[in-house]
């Protein structure tokens, strides 16, 4: 059958069964805008964070492609999405307390008895501590967007059904980012004091070999130990490796004291290269229901194409009778001689 | 057609329309007088000017004043067969301006007679069992298209269609008229179709479009002797007025 041909007949399956199928369209979109309906006002809260590259403790994976405000909103998307991270977020802010008290008091929204209803969701009652940070961990995923809205400004907003909420939960991710990314550091600079000593102490004691070799030689000849002595080639080299020794000594000897510096600077405010320029606030008015009623337009679009596409699709399917005089030829094999039309 | 009744508009026979009962059927030997000048149409013989146009076509394809035996037939019952065949007996008679005799084959629920407002019998049975003559059971229509119920059983419907099929009655009708049409019994159902259609060798198949399913069509021609010609009833569009223009439909 020609393309046109069955296009013209899924359309005709459509305006055949018309009211069949724009009918749980239109339950579908009286269902979306219902939804939209009932839907509780939200709170947004942002915190602006201004970031850099790291100077002290440079990373060594850094992309020098992307800004810092890209690179770093990509670590704090990849943290979030992290139950270890939003488990310190509810702990911080008060999201794990409000979420035991709310299933200790409560049982839940409609969606959790609904799910609860189909064996989605657990009983009801007082939520076990790893019940409480699987909670946390989806409503901060769900609920958290963080932004590079600039070079070096990342901006993370989060949104919630209590202002209080919402301003005490942004906070509490930037400020669990900083922790983070300075313990990070910390980290690192610790292992390379560490890495640094361990250094240190090696070409110490490689020098004092040196030393001791040199020493020895002298007292074996006594007359390379005159001022105007000519060093023979022994002597030359065990100077050599002497002073190679101290030259190695005293190089670990600066990194080591440039790791000790950058650690105890990493212990002052403001040198992990986060820095919050604009602190959560307590929003005042809910956030727009724009974002709501385009998600609940969009889904109930799909949804109505869906319907409508399958709709058509299996009706057609399902329709195996003769409608048009060629389908006589093309599916029967058989001669037509003539079509009556239908006399209304 | 001037007037068109409105089941004749539809192709569907009317539910409610009188039928004589089995028991209430006169016997045989009681045959009534039947007036031979031609009665006027009632209006379920009236046939839709579209309808005519298009068998007036289909006539022309299967051979036009050359058709001698057709078999008008359905593959399941209530596709528009009788009209079909009323149809194309008048185009034959209009046309070309041949004697016609409409033969009434669907035993088991004739409606010619019926539908046409003439006596049930004696008809092709009776013929079948010479117990009426060729003048008894050839009755006049209109000018030029005679009818030949279907008439009383004296057996079941697949033994007298075997008998029909076996003797010489359809040759004989071509004897007297210029072109027989049969209104067939449909092919599928258990019925004599099957046996019906060995009698013809240029066979209409009538398709009531979106009704009947290609599967049960299949099986319906695959029983045939013959290669049907198909002319497909009722056809309609669900397209608005402005997407069949765009169509082109």
């Amino acid at each position: 059958m020609p393309h046109w041909l069955a296009m013209v007949r899924l359309l005709e399956t459509f305006f055949r069964h018309r009211l069949l199928l724009l009918g749980p369209v239109v339950l579908v979109l009286v269902g979306a805008a219902g939804w939209v309906l009932v839907q509780p006002p939200t709170y947004q809260s942002s915190v602006r964070v201004w970031v850099e590259r790291q100077t002290l403790v440079p990373d060594p994976n850094s992309n020098p492609y992307l800004t810092p405000a890209q690179e770093q909103a990509g670590v704090l998307t990849e943290l979030i999405s992290t139950k270890y991270f939003d488990a310190k977020i509810g702990h911080r802010s008060q999201l794990g307390a409000a979420i035991s008290a709310a299933s200790a008091h409560g049982s839940g929204g409609i969606r959790t008895r609904l799910m609860r209803l189909v064996g989605l969701a657990g009983p009801g009652g007082p939520l076990s501590q790893s019940q409480i940070d699987d909670q946390v961990f989806n409503t901060i995923l769900a609920s958290t967007i963080v932004v590079p809205t600039g070079p070096e400004i990342v901006q993370v907003t989060y949104t919630a059904g209590d202002p209080a909420m919402a301003s005490q939960v942004a906070q509490a991710i930037v400020d669990q980012f900083v922790d983070e990314t300075l313990t990070n550091q910390r980290v690192q600079a610790d292992a390379g004091v560490a890495f640094y000593t361990s250094q240190v102490n090696q070409s110490q004691a490689d020098q004092a070999v040196a030393d001791k070799a040199v020493d020895d030689y002298l007292l074996a000849n006594p007359s390379q130990r005159a001022v105007n002595a000519i060093p023979d080639a022994r002597m030359l080299q065990l100077r050599r490796d002497d002073d190679a020794a101290h030259q190695r000594t005293q190089s670990v000897l600066d990194k080591l004291d440039s790791s000790r510096l950058n650690r105890i600077a990493l212990d002052q405010t403001g040198t992990a290269g986060v820095r919050v320029l604009d602190k959560a606030e307590t929003p005042t008015s809910p956030a727009s229901s724009k974002k709501v009623i385009l998600e609940a337009v969009g889904v109930g679009l799909v949804l109505a194409v869906l319907i409508v596409v399958v709709g058509v699709l299996a009706l057609t399917w399902l329709d195996s009778t003769i409608r048009r005089p060629d389908e006589i030829e093309t599916i029967l094999d058989l001669r037509p001689v003539g079509s009556v039309p239908r006399v209304s | 057609m001037a007037a068109v009744s409105q089941d004749e508009q539809t192709n569907r026979p009317r539910p409610d329309a009188a039928r004589p009962k089995p028991d209430a059927r006169p016997k045989p030997d009681a045959r009534p007088l039947r007036a031979k000048a031609p009665k006027p149409a009632p209006e379920d013989v009236r046939i839709p000017r579209q309808m005519l146009e298009v068998c007036r076509s289909a006539s022309l394809l299967l051979g036009g004043p050359n058709i001698r035996r057709l078999g008008v037939t359905s593959a399941l019952r209530e596709e528009g067969r009788t009209s079909i065949a009323l149809a194309m007996a008048v185009v034959q008679r209009e046309d070309y301006g041949r004697r016609v005799a409409l033969v009434d084959m669907d035993l088991e629920n004739p409606a010619l007679a019926r539908r046409a407002g003439l006596e049930p019998w004696p008809g092709l049975a009776e013929l079948t069992r010479r117990e009426a003559t060729m003048e008894e059971v050839l009755q006049p229509l209109s000018d030029g298209v005679l009818v030949v119920p279907s008439g009383v059983l004296a057996a079941s419907a697949a033994r007298t269609m075997t008998d029909i099929v076996k003797s010489d009655v359809l040759a004989e009708l071509e004897r007297h008229v210029d072109v027989v049409i049969a209104d067939m019994p449909p092919l599928l159902g258990g019925g004599p179709g099957s046996a019906a259609s060995r009698a013809f060798r240029e066979i209409l198949l009538v398709i009531r479009a979106g009704v009947t399913p290609v599967a049960r069509i299949k099986e319906a021609t695959d029983d045939l002797q013959v290669v049907p010609h198909v002319l497909l009833n009722d056809i309609h569009t669900s397209l608005p007025r402005w997407m069949r223009r765009l169509t082109g439909r």
